[in-house]
């Protein structure tokens, strides 16, 4: 059985970038916003910022992880949502998340009520708010994103895997814009559980990074404002240089600047990356 | 690009923990559901599930290790490799992409009780090896450190359309030169927190898991793990290895419809068929075998029919379609990855796995089931191409298509 070798790779370029962290917003295209904030948190963050939208119930990854798909999206000048029904395959666009605890915070609580109450009485509600998953299946609804769809948990390099399939998916044609990057948030149980563990020698950071990839052909056709080639050696780069003690920005670590954002961490040294090759004076 | 081929298989599962006890287990239509021992289902929809017996650690590791379902991925690997004739040198620079819906569920409950118990911000009594054990990177990096695998690896989270997903995204990687060689599928463990959320949800059948039929009212959820070993053709013939079909195309897509509630249209399945299709440049009219995702819920079943009666036109009701749900349970990640096992084995065997307790046919779900008894396929109806599907919460679907080589 034979099958299609001779597949052209499409180019792929960077459009859009939403990037919410502890010290401001960023985008490609439009104005940074700096605060003071010298913690690595965001205790002002409001969803209502980015989103109009209501919502009943959000874990605080999910938040964070709509938030950035919009500033994401809009910086790219997509509308949402992006398929309607007249939408054929070719034309779908999916979205590729990293996160390395992702909703842990809904988790912790659906199962100490769980066990409090007895598990007939579970919260259907929370438990579908707790799945490592549920943050991009959140963005996919918000944003009408029904193509290709996978949640990446692969510590702090989350985002950064998430980039790359988003990468190989319009490389290989299986679709045509892709939202990705990684997210992490802080919580009261993330505080409590990861300082235990391995990660947890530095300061908990809390990051929402994410880009508009898509096909140079999709963006030419639709007059995408500047945008930029994405190569797979500036994905490597990113990747290499992630580990949060050694990555250097002015003489100062990611870490230092960031704490341990989890698995958005490597996302936030492709953002780093992104901002060196346009050359800005920026908050990056 | 390179065409990719399966040449290894790996399983640990409520029917077997190897691939062979559970392909003969399966198509001697044998369930492996029955109670659950290991945990206490006080309030559950179901005392029933798909347990693993008869699986022991002591062959591969240390107690305390890992989590129950790391141990199950690692053996399936473990099965993998050996079955594909892997040598050191061949591992070292292969990719793993492993998958998982809960991670360490039983670690977790752990990590929960001892939180609870010490009350502190800090959490300074709470076991930071078994935080590392729950998370869900933790059987691919306990793999690549012990089978000295140093080549890319990640662990994606997908719902119950996870090792699908991870087969596919392995594919790809590849395709793309990432690596030549790569171990793939998924994993999952039962424990009592996942459970009780799905019970809530009302996925769980009271009695039984009946695919198609017109009185199912759920699934069983069961554990386990399927790794399977992918590699490029050149490298394939390069070491002269057993070739067992060729992973031709897949995809992976959301419903964008709801968290919970499936699109009742099968709109999401149907989109992620034809891109499967359309990634593998196969026409529809070639498919001659479909492994459902036949969750045995009412709206999964439906959905799931409807789509395919939409791609494969007024060729569906020709064309065998079973679920081995009933026999496997839902393995949650591992399903995906049990099924693409169960699939490729049709393809080379010619043996279709049977679809368990269909009594009562369906008016609306009217394809051909394979009922109850494993069939086989012989001449032109001995399919070449077969699809497996996959879905999981949040509105994910995958689909593989794999091929006779």
């Amino acid at each position: 059985m034979s099958t299609n070798m001779t597949r052209e790779l499409q180019t792929v370029v960077l459009s859009g970038m939403g990037c919410i962290t502890a010290r401001g917003d960023l985008t490609l295209h439009g104005e940074t916003k700096q605060n003071d904030n010298h913690a690595f948190t965001l205790p002002d963050f409001k969803l209502e910022n980015y989103l109009t939208s209501q919502k009943t119930y959000l874990d605080r990854c999910s938040a964070l992880a709509l938030a950035g798909c919009a500033l994401a999206l809009r910086d790219a000048g997509l509308s949402w949502p992006l398929n309607d029904e007249t939408s054929t395959h070719e034309q779908l666009c999916g979205i590729s998340l990293g996160t390395h605890v992702g909703c842990i915070e809904t988790m912790k609580v659906f199962w100490d009520k769980a066990t409090e109450r007895g598990t007939r009485l579970a919260n259907p509600l929370l438990f579908s708010h707790s799945y490592f998953n549920t943050p991009i299946s959140l963005c996919a609804i918000e944003f009408g994103l029904k193509g290709y769809h996978t949640t990446f948990c692969a510590g702090t390099q989350s985002g950064i895997e998430a980039v790359r399939a988003a990468h190989g998916a319009i490389q290989l044609g299986h679709a045509q814009a892709m939202v990705c990057g990684g997210v992490e948030a802080v919580t009261p149980t993330r505080a409590t559980l990861e300082p235990a563990a391995a990660l947890g020698a530095l300061a908990l950071g809390e990051a929402s990074i994410f880009f508009v990839l898509e096909s140079a052909r999709h963006a030419e056709q639709r007059n995408a404002a500047n945008h930029i080639q994405l190569d797979n050696r500036v994905l490597d780069d990113a990747a290499n240089e992630c580990s949060l003690n050694e990555h250097s920005l002015n003489d100062e670590s990611l870490s230092d600047r960031y704490g341990n954002c989890g698995g958005a961490t490597s996302a936030l040294s492709l953002a780093h990356f992104v901002q060196q090759l346009l050359s800005s004076n920026s908050a990056f | 690009m390179q065409r990719v081929v399966i040449t290894g298989m790996g399983c640990v599962s409520p029917l077997g923990v190897d691939v062979p006890s559970f392909w003969a287990a399966l198509i001697a239509g044998k369930s492996g559901i029955a109670p659950i021992e290991k945990i206490d289902t006080t309030g559950l929809r179901n005392a029933n599930g798909g347990e693993v017996r008869g699986f022991d650690w002591s062959l591969y590791g240390d107690e305390g290790d890992c989590d129950e379902a790391s141990q199950f991925a690692f053996a399936a690997a473990y099965e993998a490799i050996a079955d594909a004739h892997l040598l050191p040198a061949d591992l070292n620079s292969a990719g793993l992409v492993f998958s998982t819906n809960f991670a360490g569920a039983a670690s977790w409950e752990f990590v929960c009780e001892q939180a609870r118990e010490d009350g502190s911000e800090a959490g300074t009594s709470v076991d930071a090896e078994l935080f590392q054990q729950f998370t869900p990177e933790h059987a691919v990096d306990y793999t690549a450190q012990h089978l000295e695998i140093s080549g890319p690896r990640v662990t994606l989270t997908n719902a119950c359309s996870s090792g699908g997903n991870a087969i596919g995204l392995a594919c790809d990687w590849l395709r793309l030169g990432r690596c030549n060689i790569a171990l793939a599928g998924g994993h999952d463990g039962l424990g009592l927190s996942s459970l009780a959320g799905l019970s809530i949800l009302r996925t769980i059948s009271p009695d039984e898991c009946r695919p198609f039929d017109a009185n199912r009212n759920g699934t069983i959820f069961g554990e386990g793990a399927g790794i399977i070993v992918l590699e490029t053709w050149e490298s394939a013939q390069r070491r002269n290895a057993k070739v067992y079909a060729e992973v031709l195309g897949w995809a992976v897509n959301n419903n964008a419809y709801h968290l919970t509630a499936p699109d009742k249209e099968g709109a999401g399945l149907h989109a992620v068929m034809t891109g499967a299709l359309r990634d593998a440049g196969v026409a529809a009219d070639d498919i001659g075998y479909i492994n459902a995702h036949g969750t045995g819920t009412q709206y999964n079943d439906l959905a799931e029919t409807q789509a395919i009666k939409r791609v494969l036109g007024e060729r569906a009701a020709q064309v065998p379609v079973s679920s081995i749900k009933a026999a496997t349970s839902h393995t949650m990640a591992a399903a995906g990855a049990l099924e693409a096992i169960a699939t490729t084995y049709a393809l080379i065997e010619g043996v279709l796995p049977p679809t368990l307790n269909y009594q009562a046919p369906d008016p609306e779900c009217d394809l051909d089931y394979v009922p109850n008894i494993a069939r086989r396929s012989e001449g032109d109806a001995r399919p070449r191409i077969a699809l497996s599907n996959s879905s999981g919460i949040g509105g994910n679907n995958a689909c593989l298509v794999l091929g006779v080589v």
